[in-house]
C-alpha cells in the first residue's frame, strides 16, 4: 500500500551562472510537494547544484566547480550547449534545446534528472550521517546556529525573503538591484498613517487604490471593510503612488461605521505587509553603511517569524551592526537582513545610530 | 529552585530555576560559572501590582540586564490589556536604555513559551561567526563571504 504522507524533505540548491528568468522557470518545475528548496550561494553548501553554460570558455571553471564537489559528494547538473561531456556519478548533462518547441521536453528532462539525482544525493546523506537526536528543533537551532539548514517550519524561508543574491554594497549598480521605492508600497502609507495618528492622537485614513484604510494608533490597530485574506495580496502590488494619507472629519455616522469594519492588529499587518514588498530588498532611502540600534523587539507570537530572523533582531539588539555587514557577521544570505531590516523600519523599531 | 529541565538534544538540555524574591538571584550571583543564559520575566497582564512590580523588579536588577539575556512574556485574558502591559514593559526597558524581547503569551501555547525561550537563546547568542565575535561592524574591514 502506498505511504500517504511521504516523509518531507528540506533540500538546498545552488544556481550558477543563471539568469533570474532561466532560475525561475527551472525552480517552476519542481512542484513536488514533499520537497522544500531552499537556494544557498555556496554549491559546497547545497544538495546539489546547477551551472548554466553560456560560453565555451566556462569550461575550466566547470572543471573545477565539479571537482570541487566531487570531493564532497554533492551532485551537479550541467545546461550546456556543448556535446563534449559524458554523464558520471555526479555529474548530469543536459542538452539545452535549440528551437522553442524543444522547451517543454528538456524542461521535464531538468525536473526529472534533478529529482533523480537529489533523491540519491538524499539517500547517500542518509546512510552517511549518523542522525543527531533532536527533541525541540528551533531551540536546537537556538543553541547551534550551523545546522539551521534543517529547521523545519520556517525553512522555506524565499517566500518572505525572496530570491535576491548577495551583492558588493561598494558597486552602484549592485546596490540598485537590492533597493526599491518605499513611495510604490502599501507599507510606506501604513508608517506614515501611523506616525500621524499617534503625533495628533486621531484616527487616520489611508486612501489607496484598493480601498480605504484607517489607522488608530492609539489601540495599535487598522480598520478596512475587507477580511485579511481577501487583502492579502495588496502589499506586493507596487501601485500605491497616490495614496493619500490624512486626518478624516468624522461624523458620529461615520464613527458607527467604522465599529462595523474588520480589525487587524497593527504590528503584524505591517510587518506582513513590509516583508511581502521588501523580498529581500530596502527602501533606497536606508542607508547600509552605518551602524544600527534596535529600539525594541516587535512581539513575535503574533508574526510570521522565517528563518533567521531572531537571530537578525538579537543581533541588532545587542550592539553597534550595520545592515551591510549583518549577512556576514551571521553567515547568511543577505536578503535575509534586508527584509528584517525593511519590517522594523516600517514599525519605528529600528534608528540609525547618531555619530557623537 | 530548580522548576524544571527541558531536553533540546542529544548534546543540550536547558535547566529552568525559578522563583519571585532575592534568592533566585542570589542562587544566579552564587553560580557565576555557570552556563546561565538569561532571564525569563513572566507578566500578568489582569494583576494591577503585577506591572509595578515588574518594573522594579528591573529597575532593582538593571545590572543584569547589561549581562545576561532577557525576556519577558505577558499573559492576560483580555488582549487590549495584554498590549497595553507589553507597551508599558517595552517603555520601562527604554528607559533603562535595554532592549529586550517582550512577547504576548498564552502560556498554554506550546509554541509561544517556545518563541519566547528561542527568543531568549539567541539573544544571549544569535550564532556570530566565530572569526567575528567581539568585534563591532567597523572592525570588519570589507571581508567577503
Amino acid at each position: 500500500m502506498a505511504n500517504k504522507n511521504p516523509k518531507h524533505e528540506f533540500v538546498t540548491v545552488c544556481f550558477q551562472n543563471f539568469d533570474r528568468i532561466s532560475q525561475k522557470l527551472i525552480l517552476s518545475r519542481f512542484n513536488k510537494p514533499q520537497y522544500s528548496i531552499e537556494l544557498m550561494e555556496e554549491p559546497e553548501e547545497s544538495d546539489l547544484c546547477f551551472y548554466n553554460q553560456e560560453k565555451a570558455q566556462d569550461q575550466d571553471e566547470i572543471a573545477l566547480l565539479r571537482q570541487r564537489l566531487k570531493t564532497k559528494d554533492i551532485p551537479m547538473i550541467l545546461l550546456t550547449d556543448e556535446h563534449s561531456y559524458s554523464n558520471d556519478k555526479l555529474f548530469y548533462v543536459i542538452t539545452k534545446p535549440i528551437e522553442d518547441k524543444r522547451l517543454s521536453d528538456y524542461l521535464y528532462q531538468v525536473k526529472d534528472t534533478f529529482y533523480s539525482a537529489m533523491a540519491s544525493k538524499l539517500t547517500r546523506k542518509a546512510a552517511q550521517k549518523p542522525r543527531k537526536i533532536i527533541y525541540n528543533n528551533h531551540l536546537s537551532n537556538a543553541i547551534n546556529s550551523s545546522q539551521i539548514q534543517f529547521e523545519g517550519k520556517r525553512f522555506y524561508a524565499q517566500k518572505y525573503v525572496g530570491l535576491n543574491p548577495d551583492i558588493d554594497f561598494d558597486t552602484e549598480v549592485q546596490v540598485k538591484k537590492i533597493q526599491m521605492n518605499p513611495q510604490n508600497y502599501f507599507f510606506h502609507y501604513l508608517k506614515k498613517g501611523y506616525v500621524l495618528s499617534k503625533a495628533n492622537n486621531r484616527i487616520t485614513c489611508v486612501k489607496t487604490v484598493y480601498g480605504t484604510f484607517y489607522i488608530d494608533a492609539s489601540d495599535k490597530v487598522i480598520l478596512h471593510h475587507k477580511t485579511a485574506e481577501e487583502i492579502f495580496n495588496i502589499h506586493k502590488i507596487p501601485f500605491y503612488k497616490d495614496t493619500k494619507v490624512f486626518i478624516p472629519k468624522l461624523k458620529r455616522r461615520d464613527r458607527n461605521a467604522l465599529n462595523g469594519l474588520n480589525q487587524f492588529d497593527y504590528e503584524p499587518f505591517v510587518w506582513l505587509s513590509s516583508i511581502n514588498a521588501s523580498k529581500g530588498k530596502i527602501p533606497k532611502d536606508i542607508n547600509f553603511n552605518v551602524p544600527i540600534k534596535l529600539l525594541a523587539w516587535p512581539d513575535l507570537t503574533k508574526l510570521v517569524v522565517f528563518k533567521n530572523a531572531i537571530r537578525i533582531i538579537a543581533l541588532w539588539s545587542r550592539g553597534v551592526y550595520s545592515l551591510k555587514h549583518t549577512g556576514n557577521l551571521l553567515n547568511i544570505p543577505q536578503r535575509y537582513a534586508m527584509t528584517v531590516y525593511t519590517a522594523l523600519d516600517a514599525l519605528g523599531l529600528i534608528e540609525e545610530v547618531k555619530r557623537r | 529552585m530548580i522548576c524544571g529541565a527541558l531536553p533540546v538534544d542529544e548534546d543540550n538540555r536547558i535547566d529552568f530555576f525559578g522563583g519571585d524574591d532575592e534568592a533566585l538571584f542570589e542562587f544566579i550571583d552564587e553560580r557565576p560559572d555557570s552556563a546561565f543564559k538569561g532571564l525569563i520575566i513572566t507578566l500578568d497582564a489582569d494583576d494591577s501590582k503585577a506591572l509595578s512590580h515588574v518594573k522594579g523588579r528591573l529597575v532593582k536588577q538593571q545590572s543584569y540586564l547589561h549581562n545576561y539575556a532577557l525576556v519577558v512574556g505577558v499573559y492576560g485574558s483580555e488582549y487590549s490589556s495584554i498590549k497595553q502591559a507589553e507597551e508599558q514593559v517595552r517603555t520601562y526597558l527604554t528607559k533603562l536604555n535595554a532592549v529586550a524581547p517582550v512577547l504576548s503569551i498564552n502560556p498554554n501555547d506550546k509554541e509561544d513559551v517556545n518563541l519566547l525561550v528561542e527568543s531568549l537563546l539567541c539573544f544571549a547568542s544569535p550564532g556570530i561567526r566565530d572569526n567575528y565575535y567581539g568585534k563591532p561592524s567597523f572592525d570588519l574591514g570589507d571581508d567577503s563571504k
